[in-house]
């Protein structure tokens, strides 16, 4: 009995030793009961971050993009982590950029070098070789819109984008609110060379007392174009216009455009947009009273259009902010997002905007075409020919969690092509040049009951509608 | 096997007890370096199945092979177990549900009790590296005569002094265990009842004074010996073995690789940390995969 149990030990150090190397390799028994992996595509985890609750304002962020050059993705964290994976979800390289969120990026022409925004103490710009992850340059926004740390005012590079040359130009502000409730803002909008050389900055010898959270540049008509979107329209403001066009060369202004608000509101906000036509003819631009606008290169507005009309509801002014503004080649596309209290952004509304959380397509003649409607917010979009791929997050009206997800539309006839569901909303998206892959950021959340959804990772999908098959 | 013979190294396969101490000793300190700088659950594993092809080379007697094996089990069972049950980290993951959080006395008091997938692998990287030093440090103890160490320590110019009583620690492992045998089986034979006169754990608190004044004895009439002999006079211990080429060259090549492998992940914790270098990306790329 006794060498039994000698014999016994040994037998079960052996068995032991096989269910080791099963543990510690990949095919570990939980993995075997994961159905779906096929369909659901692959996914990486990106780290631990605060948990934020479903219904609050500003949201965990993230940022991705396909990188062609290495058929990979390029994805910023709020971590301040940069990783490059390939499409199996295998990080190829994972660098830290310091303590900043990371909120902007922009590739160059040639996918070789990533330009990076970040919201810090400092407000970095990097120049990111995609290849090996180093920096090649970097610029402070707290050099041209200050910081002061004690009023937790810190500067961000909000949204870049680059010429041909692959010239940057950089959006970069601060917003301040005093112990008495007042707002002020410092803004200016950055030119810098691909070697990191500062071309201009605008104005010269001033910043902007209001955000600029958008620009765009057009080499056929030679111009930047920014958009302001202060809380408030106050008369003391210098910098009141809705739209100013520079030169791309020399930064100097050449037009300034100033949209005429409709009631319930007093400014008119342009937030996430405008953005040019290839071309440079055109430039479509999405308010957040609900319009959508074409003006031409210089700012001739040549038609508007509401797709969100603020109502009037049981004396609740109730809207679904308009958000973003392309012109692509079967037409100009706007976005809506959830339905909002105009009094207050968490305020509950009696009902939902029939125009929120859509995408909207009108030709350049203004004629309408079609409107998409999602259950949740359209966080952002990608495009890769007539296919339009659209992050879709919350809806913190309905807290409708099963609207979360990758969805894939094809803008010829907005017809849906595609939905991958997330357990937590959608931040963040991009698609490749081909439409083949997708990747897109989710984010946790914490729901009213109490309960986590979701995590900070990144989805890959394969669409399976690469190339032609796009039709 | 006696339980002295246990804790000896007598019954090693002959390659294994001619090594040189310094190579046993540089070995096990290099080895203890990886354990602690690997953090890859399948490198870990890997490194743990060593040392037991180790012990297979060394010919490891099987009364041993099934006391390794239960101080294996034990130390790594225990520790899946313990981390499967309690791992307080994020992201945890449930597999199971031992206690449901409303069942009771028992839910309440503990929030409800789970099996966390992460704690279980978790449990097995800490696992592996205790074992994988524990069956390491077994190897050398039942391969090597306490001679052999002691040369080797002072050839590293080490205090006679400190040495000895390194050494001695080691030497008087079987020797304890020689000696609680012995006590034990004395408390047996000594007992008044017959009902679970053989057991151990019932002699168990009594051991303690007889064996702390057997180990004193022993003690004195060790310390007689080393001053009589002339121990540390400064000639005693001139007999230099010779470390054979072969065995320098393998701890000088072991060397070079655990310090390549602590560099690189030094230098991919740093680049987590902002020290980023893309020269260094093969590198980076390598330490994630298997470190």
């Amino acid at each position: 009995m006794n060498k039994l149990k000698g014999w016994l030990a040994l037998v079960i150090l052996a068995v032991s030793w096989c269910a080791l190397y099963w543990i510690t390799g990949s095919r570990t028994p939980w993995n075997q009961f994961n159905t779906g992996s096929n369909e659901q595509g692959v996914s990486a985890y990106l780290g631990d971050i605060p948990v934020i609750n479903y219904d609050r304002m500003g949201f965990t962020k993230a940022v991705v993009r396909y990188i062609k050059a290495e058929n990979g993705w390029l994805v910023g964290t709020e971590r301040g982590e940069l990783f490059l994976f390939n499409n199996e979800g295998r990080v190829l390289w994972k660098r830290s950029l310091g303590i900043g969120k990371l909120i902007s990026v922009c590739i160059s022409n040639d996918t070789k070098t990533a330009y990076i925004g970040e919201a810090s103490p400092e407000g970095n710009l990097y120049a990111i070789n995609v290849k090996s992850g180093d920096i090649i340059w970097q610029h402070k926004a707290s050099d041209f819109v200050g910081t002061e740390a004690s009023l937790r005012s810190h500067p961000s590079i909000v949204h870049i984008a680059v010429d041909k040359e692959d010239n940057v130009f950089a959006n970069c502000y601060r917003f301040k609110m005093t112990k008495d409730g007042t707002r002020s803002y410092s803004a200016k909008m950055l030119a810098i060379e691909k070697s990191g050389k500062l071309l201009w900055e605008y104005p010269a010898h001033e910043t902007i007392d209001c955000w600029i959270n958008w620009c765009d540049v057009n080499d056929n008509n030679g111009k930047v174009v920014i958009s302001t979107s202060a809380y408030d329209y106050r008369p003391d403001m210098k910098y009141r216009d809705t739209l100013y066009f520079l030169d791309k060369k020399t930064g100097t202004k050449v037009n300034s455009v100033w949209v005429p608000p409709v009631p319930p509101f007093e400014n008119t906000v342009v937030r996430s947009s405008p953005n040019y036509s290839k071309d440079g003819r055109f430039l479509a631009a999405s308010c957040s009273d609900g319009r959508g606008m074409l003006f031409d290169s210089v700012g001739n507005l040549l038609w508007t259009r509401f797709v969100s009309v603020p109502a009037n509801v049981d004396n609740t002014w109730i809207n679904a902010s308009g958000r973003d503004g392309f012109v692509t080649d079967y037409g100009v596309t706007f976005t809506t997002i959830n339905t909002f209290n105009r009094e207050n952004w968490q305020l509950p509304t009696p009902l939902e905007h029939p125009s929120n959380n859509s995408i909207f397509l009108f030709g350049l003649d203004g004629e309408f075409k079609y409107q998409f409607k999602a259950e949740g917010t359209m966080e952002e979009l990608a495009f890769a020919d007539n296919l339009v791929a659209c992050a879709v997050g919350r809806n913190v009206r309905t807290h409708n969690y099963a609207a979360h997800g990758m969805l894939l539309i094809d803008l010829k006839d907005g017809k849906e092509k595609l939905f991958h569901h997330t357990e937590g909303p959608c931040q963040a998206i991009d698609i490749s040049a081909d439409g083949s892959k997708v990747a897109a950021v989710e984010a946790p959340v914490l729901t009213p009951q109490g309960k986590i959804l979701g995590a900070y990772r990144l989805h890959i999908w394969d669409t399976g509608l690469g190339g032609k098959g796009n039709d | 096997m006696s339980v002295r013979q246990l804790w000896e190294g007598t019954d090693a396969a002959p390659w294994m007890q001619n090594l040189n101490g310094r190579t046993k000793l540089i070995v096990l300190f290099l080895f203890a370096i990886l354990t602690i700088t690997i953090d890859n659950p399948r490198s870990l594993f890997v490194l743990f199945s060593i040392t037991l092809l180790l012990h297979l080379a060394a010919k490891t007697s099987i009364y041993k092979w099934k006391v390794l094996a239960i101080l294996l089990l034990l130390g790594l069972w225990g520790s899946m177990f313990s981390q499967a049950l309690f791992f307080a980290q994020s992201t945890r993951t449930p597999l199971f549900v031992l206690i449901e959080p409303n069942a009771g006395f028992l839910g309440t008091l503990t929030g409800g009790l789970y099996v966390y997938r992460e704690g279980i692998l978790y449990g097995a990287v800490q696992g592996l590296r205790s074992a994988s030093m524990m069956s390491l440090g077994l190897l050398v103890c039942w391969t090597s005569d306490p001679r052999q160490l002691l040369q080797a320590l002072i050839a590293w110019r080490l205090s006679p002094q400190i040495a000895f009583m390194l050494v001695t620690a080691i030497r008087f492992l079987p020797v304890l265990a020689a000696e609680t045998g012995e006590v034990i089986t004395a408390l047996q034979l000594r007992s008044d009842s017959h009902s679970g006169r053989t057991a151990v754990i019932r002699h168990l608190p009594y051991i303690a004074k007889p064996l702390l004044a057997r180990c004193l004895r022993r003690a004195q009439t060790l310390a007689l010996s080393v001053v009589s002999r002339g121990f540390f006079l400064a000639n005693a211990n001139k007999q230099a073995v010779v470390w054979d080429w072969r065995e320098k060259l393998c701890c000088i090549s072991l060397s070079v690789l655990v310090a390549v492998i602590v560099s690189s992940k030094i230098s991919y914790l740093l680049s987590e940390q902002g020290f980023y270098f893309g020269v260094l990306r093969q590198a980076y790329d390598w330490t994630k995969l298997y470190l």
